[in-house]
């Protein structure tokens, strides 16, 4: 099975990487897997400028208009069989690399829209070039008591936009220094059976 | 009283910045001093996360490893009296730019002794009033559902810094033709009576 880990976090070996590695680790529990995992702040990734060329008027382009690495990875994502996506939770919601990164993926979309005489979009439907296949996304915090909506319903809420089927999630809390999720051996074990989950939902196992 | 402008889009002169305009022409025309700073004209790395400016809660701007333009962008919103903060909806949110820019101002906050959320490092206790302005390329019936998002994350954010956001201008169906917004007379007249209100508030 193919595996793409998306980090979104900038620290290396941060408590976010920990989390996703063992999400890795319970995939492979259950088959072979062909693991790419990056972190989004070591790509050149331009900020997306909003020109929706990529999308409108329908179906767009597909492709996106700024030359940089995200079209390699966007190709690499469609021979994909399965995600992870990982964030930290800054200032109570998912990192602005992640946010660039779910934005710069909107080439994935595919707009059906419908318009009106006047020129009004008045509905349609969205398909997506990533359809259906599987992915967990994991948050890691150093706020003790509660997780933002903003950071969890803002990633699985885009992530359900792209019709992916979501294996679940891993919310771990209380890890301000980082590695400090080592010590949450609930949350790691949490981890590795959503990655085992993960592998079962992408069908290999 | 200084007014600081945000303005979060990639586009000059399209709604976000049309509209922020406005809210600033209406705190000048009140005897302001105000002053806008376009996010995609800064260099503005994102955050590390490496909470270096957290170890010296005691100075009134944490120390930043990064040396980009968030250095005298963080001392005028220091100085700034009221604020007005203008992102386009990307994928339900505030755009990246925005949040890379929010997320830079943590050398603002400071924590507690005892375990608690951040605060403003400004120990004068007082809150600041801000203008927020949604634009989205949806019409004004989906508007409110498609700017909850931004405006919760702009919200949450701001208050940390002791900002509190005091009128919210939705500018929608701006992304066909840029430059142009939906109802745009009544909402450009609203964007100016909030610069207004918002410096004698």
């Amino acid at each position: 099975m193919k595996l793409m880990s998306i980090v979104g976090s900038p620290r290396k070996g941060g408590n976010t990487e920990l989390l996703i590695d063992q999400v890795i680790a319970g995939c492979k529990s259950k088959t072979d897997v062909d693991v790419e995992k990056f972190f989004i702040v070591d790509k050149q990734i331009e900020y997306c400028t909003g020109c929706l060329t990529c999308v409108l008027p329908s179906p767009g382009t597909g492709k996106c208009a700024i030359e940089d690495d995200m079209a390699e990875i966007l190709d690499n994502m469609k021979g994909s069989d399965a995600f992870i996506f990982g964030t930290p939770n800054h200032m109570r919601t998912i990192t602005a690399p992640l946010l660039n990164f779910l934005s710069r993926m909107l080439p994935l979309m595919v707009f059906k829209t419908e318009y009106d005489d006047k020129g009004n979009r008045i509905g349609g439907e969205i398909t997506t070039k990533i359809q259906d296949k599987a992915v967990a996304m994991v948050i890691s915090q150093g706020e003790p008591f509660f997780c933002s909506s903003l950071v969890y319903e803002v990633l699985e809420n885009n992530l359900k936009d792209f019709n992916l089927k979501r294996a679940g999630n891993v919310i771990s809390m209380d890890n301000l220094e980082e590695g400090e999720v080592a010590k949450r051996k609930e949350d790691l074990k949490k981890a590795f059976e959503l990655g085992v989950n993960l592998a079962s939902i992408a069908g290999y196992a | 009283m200084k007014v600081l402008g945000i303005m979060g889009s990639p586009r000059k002169d399209a709604t976000t910045d049309m509209l922020v305009s406005e809210v600033l022409r209406g705190a000048k025309d009140s005897g302001s001093e105000v002053q806008k700073i376009n996010l995609v004209d800064k260099k503005i790395e994102y955050c590390r996360g490496c909470r270096e400016c957290m170890k010296d809660i005691n100075i009134p701007i944490g120390k930043c490893v990064i040396k980009d333009d968030m250095r005298e962008i963080l001392e005028a919103f220091r100085v700034a009296d009221y604020y007005v903060m203008g992102t386009p909806v990307y994928m339900m949110h505030v755009n990246a730019r925005m949040k890379t820019f929010l997320e830079r101002l943590y050398p603002l906050v400071r924590y507690p002794d005892e375990p608690g959320p951040p605060y403003s490092r400004r120990d004068d206790g007082k809150i600041k009033n801000a203008v927020l302005v949604v634009t989205m390329g949806a019409p004004k019936e989906w508007a409110e559902a498609i700017a909850e998002n931004a405006k919760n994350s702009m919200e949450t954010i701001l208050t940390l810094e002791g900002v509190m956001i005091a009128e919210t201008i939705l500018g929608t169906k701006g992304d066909l033709v840029p430059g142009t917004i939906e109802d745009q007379e009544e909402t450009l007249k609203k964007a100016y009576e909030a610069g207004i209100k918002l410096v004698e508030s």
